[in-house]
């Protein structure tokens, strides 16, 4: 196909009216027969719902309304009304429609007419706005932006193209914490376009003795709103966006899908796999890292390339591997591995480098030694492989509480050892 | 009877006490009965061992790997945290 005559508008990505006749016209031969020769509408499906479809950007389907187009999507992709409405008929508060770029509910809600060619954008919305945006487009660098860079730019794996690059990205941080905190500080400083914070949490005193990007003024402020203040002092271009929301398999395909690059800094295992596993469903590269008392982990999974479940197919009991709240974690420590996953994700973004794809990284500070073990995708892994036992296959987004054995996030089990820890530490102190 | 050193990352060793062993193996066991073995002697790390990652000479092997005298192993858990 010619894509010589589309006008792309640089701002948004939209193809103009034209352009996109022109590309409905070249798409005739493909499209499925529809009756008395009807141009039928053309649903933009969002990445996070696109495991429905195939991975297809665009689905055609026909309709009098928004309400019949989207009842004949979900006809050619069953699953797809449930995964969009939930349980429910309504449009959910979080769902946007669009038909030609207007929003329905100042049209006629899901009854809106649609006519053929007609375009249906079904958009989730974050928490915090951000959507299924379109790529932002970086033009020439600002004389100011030279100067910031220019230490980045000087070097040749880089230059103004790469630096474009990294301000061209979207990466997504769950947890504002120990690791969370280097991971984003490093990445604001570089200029990542747009950076994402997932953490309900808020900030406490025992959590500035490693979580950079929080300070004594910011004890009770939400975490991720205390990490977009210091991700903004530090760099003003970097558009912050927040999930003040913990995440769950009903929230992450939305929230990961609206990014390029994931970094995991969760601090509980049913997070652990339930961010693998929606960045396998999204094809999302995920930069891994993990960390207890003087140790840490780190490693790289590209997509249909291997994941956390064929390193560890199943999570430990609950209990037998202590939280850092539980057993703690040396301050430093979070610097070393958070600025590790940072430097991944900058890799990946200019494809420099050999990254720890592949490897699992081990640093022990107490020995000071870094080692590495050669890892590979499992072939029968029951995410990105083909299991033994097909029913057992992970074919969706499942429920990590009970994978995991305990509740989500701190439990309150472990809340209580770390307070009982906390007052025993107080009491030895007064000796 | 192969004598292989062992070594224990994060979370295992805290359990076990110790970074580094060396266990004597029967000739011709394998990964698997190596860990095992670790369960038998320290019955706190039982609950963990099937999550463990097994490497030897820093690769990855399946439990079926059967060892070899001098082998370095590397017995890995699951570490989670994160804050
Ligand atoms: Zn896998």
């Amino acid at each position: 196909m010619d894509h010589g005559h589309l006008h792309i508008d640089r701002s948004t990505g939209d193809i103009d009216p034209a352009s996109r006749a022109a590309l409905r016209a070249a798409r005739q031969g493909e499209r499925r027969p529809s009756k008395g020769g009807r141009m039928p509408v053309s649903v933009y499906i969002p990445t996070p719902f696109r495991k429905m479809t195939g991975n297809r950007q665009h689905v055609e389907a026909e309709g009098a309304d928004v309400r019949e187009v989207l009842a004949d999507v979900d006809k050619q992709f069953p699953g797809f009304h449930s995964l969009v409405f939930g349980t429910g008929d309504a449009v959910p508060a979080h769902i946007n429609i669009y038909v030609n770029k207007q929003e329905i509910t100042s049209l006629d809600g899901i009854a809106t007419k649609v006519r053929d060619g007609d375009e249906v954008a079904v958009i989730p919305a974050m928490a915090g706005g951000a959507g299924d945006q379109p790529r932002r487009r970086i033009g020439a660098l600002t004389p100011e932006q030279v100067d910031r860079y220019s230490r980045h730019i000087i070097m040749p794996q880089v230059g103004p193209s790469g630096q474009r690059k990294i301000m061209e990205s979207s990466v997504l941080i769950i947890g504002a914490g120990g690791l969370g905190s280097p991971i984003a500080v490093y990445l604001a400083l570089a200029g990542i376009g747009r950076i994402g914070i997932v953490d309900f949490d808020t900030v406490d005193i025992s959590n500035l003795q490693r979580q950079i990007l929080h300070q004594n003024d910011d004890i009770g402020k939400p975490k991720a709103l205390s990490a977009k203040e210091t991700i903004n002092a530090y760099n003003p271009d970097v558009e912050v966006t927040t999930h003040q929301v913990p995440i769950t398999s009903e929230n992450a395909l939305a929230i990961i899908g609206g990014y390029d690059y994931v970094i995991n800094g969760a601090d509980n295992f049913a997070a652990r796999y339930l961010v693998n596993d929606a960045c396998y469903f999204l094809k999302k590269p995920l930069i891994d890292g993990s960390i207890l008392l003087f140790d840490g982990q780190v490693t790289v999974y590209l997509p249909d390339k291997g994941c956390y479940r064929c390193l560890y197919p199943s999570p430990p009991p609950p209990g037998m591997v202590p939280s850092c709240a539980e057993a703690g974690v040396l301050g430093a420590l979070c610097g070393t591995v958070g600025t590790i996953q940072a430097t991944e994700a900058l890799k990946l973004i200019l494809g420099v480098g050999e990254t720890l794809h592949g490897r699992l990284l081990l640093y022990d500070a107490l020995a000071m030694e870094f080692r590495q073990v050669r890892i590979r995708k499992d072939p029968k892994c029951v995410l990105c492989g083909e299991p033994d036992d097909p029913s057992a296959k992970v074919t969706e987004l499942i429920d990590y509480d009970a994978f995991c054995g305990g509740a989500f996030g701190h439990t309150n089990e472990e809340e209580q050892k770390a307070a009982d820890a906390t007052s025993a530490l107080r009491e030895q102190s007064k000796v | 009877m192969p004598e292989i050193h062992v070594r224990l990352f994060a979370g295992l060793h805290d359990l076990v006490g110790r970074r580094e062993l060396v266990l004597s193996m029967p000739d011709g066991a394998t990964i698997g009965q190596l860990r095992d073995r670790l369960g038998e002697e320290y019955p706190i790390v039982q609950p963990l061992l099937s999550t463990l990652v097994c490497a030897v000479d820093e690769e990855y092997v399946a439990p079926e790997h059967v060892l070899r005298d001098g082998e370095d192993v590397a017995l890995i858990p699951p570490i989670s945290g994160g804050s």
